[in-house]
């Protein structure tokens, strides 16, 4: 026992080098790809205008197809608010935060609108089709725009 | 290629009298001259509406046209009349010298969608009696149905519309309206760039590109459509091919058999290497199907020999029965348990599935990041260690989570995934095969119990037969033996039918692969190459011509895959050069493609039409240049058309001898027949 402690100890004893290996991340949570989905979302807003509600409604449909699918059976009048329980998410205020940040959207009288530099990325996302192309067209299946009220009367759930 | 206009004339009626306003086009340069304000778009604008073409300025149904044709016009006393109502006649000629008159209603009376079209010179000379027909314009059809205007018109320019790929995935003609912002440029928004007004719902792929492909003649165009073709017929043989493969399994699979080397997509090379064997599940043992059949031959030879008594084989049954009734416990027991085996592998290839698609997804958004990475406005977001431009604070790798850890680049979590990917499809093909071959096992067995059961229940009869009567196990044997090779011949014979099919198929797919390979080769061909450089080498002497100086005219270039002016490989964006030398650039380049017509057969009409030039307080110095590089049209028999608020004597100056059509209106263009 007393060898084995030993010799446990001795190959202990040399100095370890410990290197920070870089770990991978969602590319959800990836700030360049978020931000620009953001300016998509406010331009699906009526006047590209958009509460933060809208915002995060929104962003829940875009994160996947069943979920897109059920705000735009809601938005049809085809299940009721209390089926489409919209989850929210805390990396969406980071990802805004950023994006005001950088100058691609403005928070005014508690609105989110886009500025001219917002504007003009959506003009690109425009031209260049197979970027974000899945979110433009979960967006594009959504009756548009977004009015507030039919937000209003959906349940969010999540932190905030 | 040509289309030239003749004359174009617009007719107001109001309560005071008509008015009406008239251009006549010749050969070479035509100007329309009149103060601002005065109606010269409207003319200029109502023969663009009369061939329908509007829709290339956006989807609206309202006619783009001033009030002054649509609800009050001014007479030349300044009093407004309402208008009862309005059209315009426009009249065209193409190569052939055949003339087509179009006369569109504006307001009032007939529907706007509606144009009447006379087979002659009706305008120039409304004394024949020409042949008339109305076509429909601005509805769904118009540029592909027989009586729709734009059917017409391509017809009359000779032109063959190649169909072109939409964004949702389909194909629809190359649109008039896409073509048309490359010959005419209207005054409010076309100058703000090369083809600045394109009708982007109509949702055509690319259309910028397209155009110019179409009207620079080059071959990328139809190379993009031959690839499509092929891409088609090879999609038919991929149908085909899994039609007789799915035809055949299906075979396999009832006689509870397995396949193997038999590829479910068409194979470049047949037949493949092994060869496509069957095997069948015999006392729990996979055999290949001709082992399978001369074994069942043998078998029945041997139930055949000699047709015994009962009696004679009484002791025999039943030590036979008591191993078949063993045999069907020990089947039993087998069956349950491929049976679980299956359900799991199922679940297993389900789960599989599942993490694909999530890698999937992951994979594209981090395709799109790297790409949004190189977009100016976000790129801070992609850069390590980058601080936000407002506040100043550190820039987050990850919106989520903490800092202590470095995160991985988008370019090194996208190889990752790539590689995840690689090892969740291997693993997917891998269950995928272990799964088909336990569902098969379960067939196998199911058959093989079922026989079992058969013989049990012969031999329990035997057991209970009158001992002189033969034995009825071994004749049902016999009869079940004849269907299983019968059975499992039928499958040979599928083979070989097989064989047959998809031998051609496999030729067929090879020389269609070579040949999709061939069209989608990188790069132009040399015939475009040529095209092209001789585009950009009209377009660099004519910048030279009109005084563009935001950067050397001689390092500019047309990019060879958008066609765009670019220099040192980067687009030149408006933003970049000054704004009058942007109007320069779409000068130079429309001006630029109609002469690349001169020296190369292309589908160009041959024809431009520039609304107000001068923007921009632009130099005359650069007016001239234009207006005497455009009088060149005429020695071409070509056509180009300007609209001008410039006096008209400065009009004769800056073309000095240049030869030219002029309509110079002095007062206002559309007027009663005794004003003015």
């Amino acid at each position: 026992m007393a060898t084995a402690e030993r010799e446990l100890d001795e190959a202990l004893d040399r100095p370890f080098l410990f290197r920070d290996r870089p770990t991978s991340a969602p590319s959800d949570l990836r700030p360049v790809w978020r931000v620009p989905v953001i300016v998509l979302l406010v331009s699906q807003c009526r006047g590209e205008k958009a509460t933060h509600e809208q915002l995060h409604v929104l962003n829940w449909a875009v994160r996947s197809a069943g979920s897109a699918e059920l705000l735009g059976e809601y938005l049809a009048g085809n299940i009721p608010p209390e089926r489409a329980i919209v989850r929210m998410e805390p990396a969406l205020d980071r990802a805004a935060a950023l994006a005001r940040g950088i100058g691609l959207v403005a928070w005014k009288d508690r609105y989110w609108t886009l500025t001219d530099s917002g504007r003009k990325l959506l003009e690109t996302l425009g031209t260049e089709e197979s970027l974000l192309a899945r979110e433009k067209e979960l967006l594009n299946g959504l009756p548009k725009p977004l009015t507030q009220s039919a937000v209003a009367a959906l349940r969010l759930r999540g932190s905030r | 290629m040509k289309l030239s206009l003749i004359a174009s004339e617009v007719v107001v009626v109001a309560e005071h009298g008509r008015f009406s306003g008239r251009a006549d086009f010749g050969q070479g340069l035509s100007f329309i001259r009149a103060e601002n304000n005065m109606g010269k778009t409207t003319l200029l604008m109502s023969a663009l509406y009369a061939m329908g073409l509007e829709g290339m300025l956006g989807p609206g149904a309202q006619a783009p046209l001033k009030p002054a044709v649509q609800s009050e016009i001014q007479d030349e006393n300044g009093a407004e009349h309402p208008v009862i109502e309005s059209w315009v006649m426009t009249e065209l000629e193409n190569e052939r010298g055949d003339r087509l008159a179009l006369r569109r209603q504006i307001t009032g009376g007939a529907d706007p969608r509606l144009v009447n079209s006379w087979e002659g010179p009706a305008l120039t000379d409304p004394s024949g009696g020409y042949e008339s027909r109305d076509f429909y314009v601005r509805m769904g059809g118009a540029a592909r149905r027989e009586a729709g205007l734009h059917h017409r018109l391509a017809d009359f320019l000779g032109w063959d519309q190649p169909e072109v790929a939409t964004w949702d995935g389909g194909t629809v003609p190359l649109y008039m309206e896409i073509l048309a912002p490359l010959v005419f440029v209207e005054q409010t928004k076309g100058w703000g760039g090369i083809a600045a007004v394109m009708p982007r719902y109509l949702r055509v792929r690319d259309p910028e590109r397209r155009a110019v492909e179409f009207l620079g003649g080059l071959s990328a165009l139809t190379r993009a459509r031959d690839r499509e073709l092929i891409a088609s017929q090879l999609g038919e043989v991929k149908a085909d091919w899994r039609a007789a493969v799915e035809g055949f399994t299906a075979r396999v699979n009832e006689i509870g058999g397995t396949y193997q080397s038999l590829p479910k997509d068409p194979a470049a090379d047949w037949p493949p290497s092994p060869p496509v064997s069957v095997r069948v599940l015999m006392e729990d043992q996979w055999t290949p199907l001709d082992d399978a059949v001369e074994n069942l031959r043998a078998q029945l030879e041997e139930a055949s020999r000699e047709l015994p008594l009962v009696e004679q084989v009484a002791d025999k049954t039943a030590e036979e029965l008591r191993q078949a009734e063993e045999r069907l416990g020990r089947l039993a027991a087998q069956l349950a348990a491929a049976n679980r085996d299956v359900a799991e592998q199922r679940g297993e290839f389900n789960a599989l599935n599942d993490r694909i698609q999530a890698i999937e997804e992951d994979r594209q958004r981090y395709q799109d990041a790297i790409r949004l990475s190189e977009l100016g406005s976000v790129q801070a977001l992609a850069v390590a260690d980058s601080r936000c431009p407002t506040c100043d604070q550190h820039l987050p790798d990850t919106l989520l989570g903490n800092n202590f850890r470095p995160v991985m680049t988008l370019e090194e979590n996208k190889a990752l995934l790539d590689e995840e990917r690689q090892t969740f499809v291997a693993m997917r093909t891998d269950a995928e095969g272990v799964l088909h071959a336990s569902a098969q096992r379960v067939v196998g067995l199911r058959r093989e119990l079922d026989d079992a059961r058969a013989e049990v229940r012969g031999l329990k009869a035997t057991l209970t037969q009158n001992a002189k009567a033969p034995s009825r196990a071994i004749i049902e044997k016999q009869v079940r033996l004849a269907q299983r090779i019968e059975q499992l011949d039928s499958v040979l014979d599928l083979l070989v039918e097989l064989d047959s099919t998809l031998g051609p198929l496999a030729e067929r797919n090879r020389h269609l692969q070579a040949e999709f390979k061939r069209l989608s080769g990188e790069g132009i061909t040399s015939e475009d190459e040529t095209r092209l450089r001789t585009f950009e080498e009209s377009i660099r002497e004519q910048l030279n011509l009109y005084g563009f100086t935001s950067v050397p005219f001689s390092e500019i270039e047309i990019a060879r895959d958008s066609y765009l002016p670019q220099r040192s490989g980067q687009t030149l964006l408006s933003k970049d050069i000054s704004a009058s030398d942007n109007v320069r650039l779409v000068w130079a380049y429309l001006t630029g493609l109609l002469e690349l017509a001169r020296q190369f057969p292309t589908p160009h009409p041959g024809l431009v039409v520039f609304d107000e030039p001068g923007q921009q307080d632009i130099s005359d110095d650069s007016l001239r240049g234009l207006f005497q590089r455009l009088a060149e049209t005429a020695g071409h028999g070509q056509q180009a058309i300007v609209a001008t608020s410039k006096p008209s004597n400065k009009v004769t100056e800056l073309l000095g001898t240049s030869p030219a059509k002029r309509n110079d209106f002095s007062g206002h263009v559309l007027h009663t027949k005794n004003g003015d």
